[in-house]
Formats: C-alpha cells, structure tokens, sequence
C-alpha cells in the first residue's frame, strides 16, 4: 500500500467508499481542484484499488466582526485573554475510504496523520482541522474529537472542527 | 460532478460564543491520546512515497 499526491496523469484504480457525491469527487472533480490549486487531493492504493483519499485545503474558522452583541459577551465571559476574529486551519474537503477497506480503522489514522503533520512538520501557523461531514459520518468524526461548529446545521453536510492545540 | 467543496461558514450569535468558550476550556489531549495519534499518524506516514 503506497500514498501518492494526485497528479492530473494519474490513472485511477477502481474505488466506491459507497457514497456517490465521494466518488464523483474523486474520480471527475479531484484533478481540477488541484489544476485550480484549490485542494490538493491524496490518495492510498494498493495494486488492485484505491483504499482511501482525503484532499486538503487551507481553511479558516471566522467570527462575524459585525456582531457586536456576540463580542461583548465574549468580552464579558473571557476578560483576560484577547480572541481573535478568526484562525487559520487545514480544512478535510473529502475524506473517502474504500468500502472493501472500510472498519480497519484507516479513516482514523489519515485523521491522525493530518493532526501529527500540522502541530509537527507545519510550514504555516495552523490550530484547527475543519471537515464538511455528511450526517452519516458525523459520529465518525465525534469519536476522533471533533466538534460541531453550529448548533443547528441546514443541507448535506455538517461543518465540525477539531482543536490541535489540544495536542501540543 | 460531485458538490462543491463549502466555505466554512462565518460564526456567529451562539455559534461564535461557544466556539471561544470551547477554545477557553484549553483541554489537553491525554498523553495515552497523544501516543495513539502519533501511532496513526505513524502508520500513514509510512506509505507516503514522497516528502509532505
């Protein structure tokens, strides 16, 4: 098993994580997110398929600068500390895993590694993972620490964010 | 073709607070959590066939 980062010559080995928006993804949209620089996608194989792949960006989690009412109660709760408006992050666009790779637990360990790579080896100042999780796989991303970032979540998918500052 | 990648959305109201409230917890990872992420992370780095 072998981690290439996806390059547009690369020939794809037959993949189905059972959820079609991640297929297509990977399959017809991986290669001109990373031709636009816009994500860059990796992916995991072996000799017969394509067990996994996740695609990377760089993110930020923002607070509304314009909702004063907000800041004054932060302001308010937390007087000792400054907080910003926003932080940078490394956002998961896609995460997919092979359904005949499924339940051995490869999905943690690329979550780990993306954890282990931006507190260690970073090149830029990065304190938070954020992942757009299809509702299916919000329990997936609970168990390995993630947080919701709202409390109410309208469409397909919910926005959750793991703090790696936890880890240093 | 597969949806578009979402922006993360702007926090705000509730959102934004509990978000600096969680942040204002500053929990720590268990060193046994610590060793199991680098223990992941470990294994993934193993099969990478270039420099990240």
């Amino acid at each position: 098993m072998k981690i290439v980062r996806l390059t547009q010559e690369h020939a794809f080995k037959p993949f189905d994580c059972g959820e079609e928006d991640l297929n297509d993804f990977l399959l017809k949209d991986a290669k001109q997110y990373a031709k636009g620089l816009l994500a860059v996608t990796y992916v995991i194989e072996d000799d017969d398929m394509t067990v996994a792949f996740f695609s990377l960006s760089n993110d930020r989690i923002s607070l509304s600068e314009s909702d004063n009412a907000t800041w004054r109660r932060i302001r308010a709760s937390f007087p000792h500390r400054k907080h910003r408006s926003d932080y940078p992050a490394v956002k998961i666009g896609r995460l997919g895993v092979n359904i005949d790779a499924q339940r051995k637990h490869i999905g943690t360990e690329i979550l780990d590694f993306v954890k282990q790579t931006f507190i260690t080896n970073n090149r830029t100042g990065c304190c938070f993972v954020t992942v757009d999780a299809l509702q299916a796989a919000v329990p997936f991303y609970e168990r390995n620490g993630f947080k919701l970032l709202r409390k109410e979540n309208k469409g397909d998918t919910v926005p959750m964010y793991y703090d790696l500052t936890q880890l240093v | 073709m597969a949806k578009p990648i979402e922006p993360t959305p702007v926090l705000k109201g509730d959102d934004a607070y509990e978000f600096v409230a969680e942040m204002e917890k500053q929990e720590k990872a268990s060193a046994e959590e610590k060793a199991r992420v680098a223990e992941g992370a470990s294994f993934i780095q193993s099969l990478l066939t270039f420099t990240f």
